[in-house]
């Protein structure tokens, strides 16, 4: 590196490192919950939320700040499919096993909230992950499909399929609450 | 209830259960140190680099002097072997030289035998 690169880079520096604090600052609630809600496990989603920050400051130089949440939502997204995938960690608690509301008097609402998360946790990856965009981040079935590199008739389909099943094994075991 | 009101309030339900979460308090510090220490790793490789150079300047000077001892080494051999060889022709001078004067000293030591056999032979006739 020649010294006016040098000199150039060691001015930007701090610029640089106040903005990703920044972005940092404001997104990791979004991308953390995205891999917690996917992964259902708090230590594995700070390590993929991690990995995407680390990411994100390698590639923010050449990256539209216009683009910062799309590419967060499907940087998460992917790294937390892949994570799953590498280490098996597939949703070990099958339909059939996913815990029953421990208690009738307890508040209806956390009771059933609870127990959407469980059967979320149950699905495939590509429909679990569409479920947490859709849910968590309000993001429209178009823009995951540009996110998960998939067909917009696919993520429909995922999403009718999922709040079907959802329906049915939360009529079933906690009355009609819908 | 309506269909319509009870899908709304089913995806009601849905949202609360997937809201997002704050990241543990330590997560902000923790991305940051790991930025640092990612800094800190180009940093070094980058200091590294003209290290390797100078690895490789070593390696390479200790191969031109292993050639260099190993010519040497083989000329020490060489000039050994020619050595090995004169001093080869030297001995092999001397002992022919050795023989000849063996030979010499037996026919010596033969014709002065032959003249004593010849007095003591004389001397017994005159008895």
């Amino acid at each position: 590196m020649d010294l006016a690169a040098a000199a150039k880079e060691s001015v930007a520096e701090p610029e640089a490192r106040a903005s990703f604090a920044q972005v940092l600052r404001e997104h990791q609630a979004m991308v953390f919950s995205i891999a917690l809600h996917f992964l259902r496990d708090r230590s594995a989603a700070e390590e993929v939320a991690q990995d995407v920050f680390l990411q994100l400051h390698r590639n923010l130089d050449g990256l539209d700040p216009g683009r910062v949440i799309f590419w967060l939502r499907k940087v998460t997204s992917n790294r937390a499919i892949d994570y799953v995938r590498k280490r098996k960690l597939r949703a070990t608690i099958s339909l059939e096993d996913a815990p029953e509301p421990r208690s009738a008097g307890a508040q209806p609402d956390l009771l059933l909230q609870g127990r959407l998360r469980s059967l979320i946790a149950t699905l495939p990856e590509k429909p679990r992950m569409v479920m947490v965009l859709r849910y968590q981040e309000d993001v429209m079935p178009e823009e995951i499909a540009r996110m998960l590199g998939m067909p917009v008739r696919t993520v429909k389909s995922h999403l009718q399929r999922s709040l079907a099943m959802l329906r049915e094994k939360i009529d079933r075991s906690m009355g009609d609450i819908r | 209830m309506g269909d319509e009101e009870r899908t709304d309030e089913f995806e009601k339900q849905l949202k609360a259960a997937l809201a997002r979460e704050e990241a543990p308090a330590w997560f902000e510090a923790r991305v940051m140190n790991a930025v640092n220490q990612s800094g800190a790793l180009k940093s070094r490789q980058g200091m590294a680099l003209p290290h390797r150079r100078w690895q490789w300047v070593t390696a390479a000077a200790a191969a031109v002097i292993m050639i260099a001892a190993g010519n040497e080494w083989a000329h020490h051999v060489a000039l050994e072997h020619i050595k090995q060889a004169h001093m080869d022709a030297d001995q092999r001078a001397a002992g022919q030289a050795a023989k000849a004067k063996l030979l010499l000293a037996m026919r010596i030591t033969s014709t002065k035998l032959a003249e004593i056999q010849q007095k003591v032979d004389e001397a017994q006739r005159n008895d």
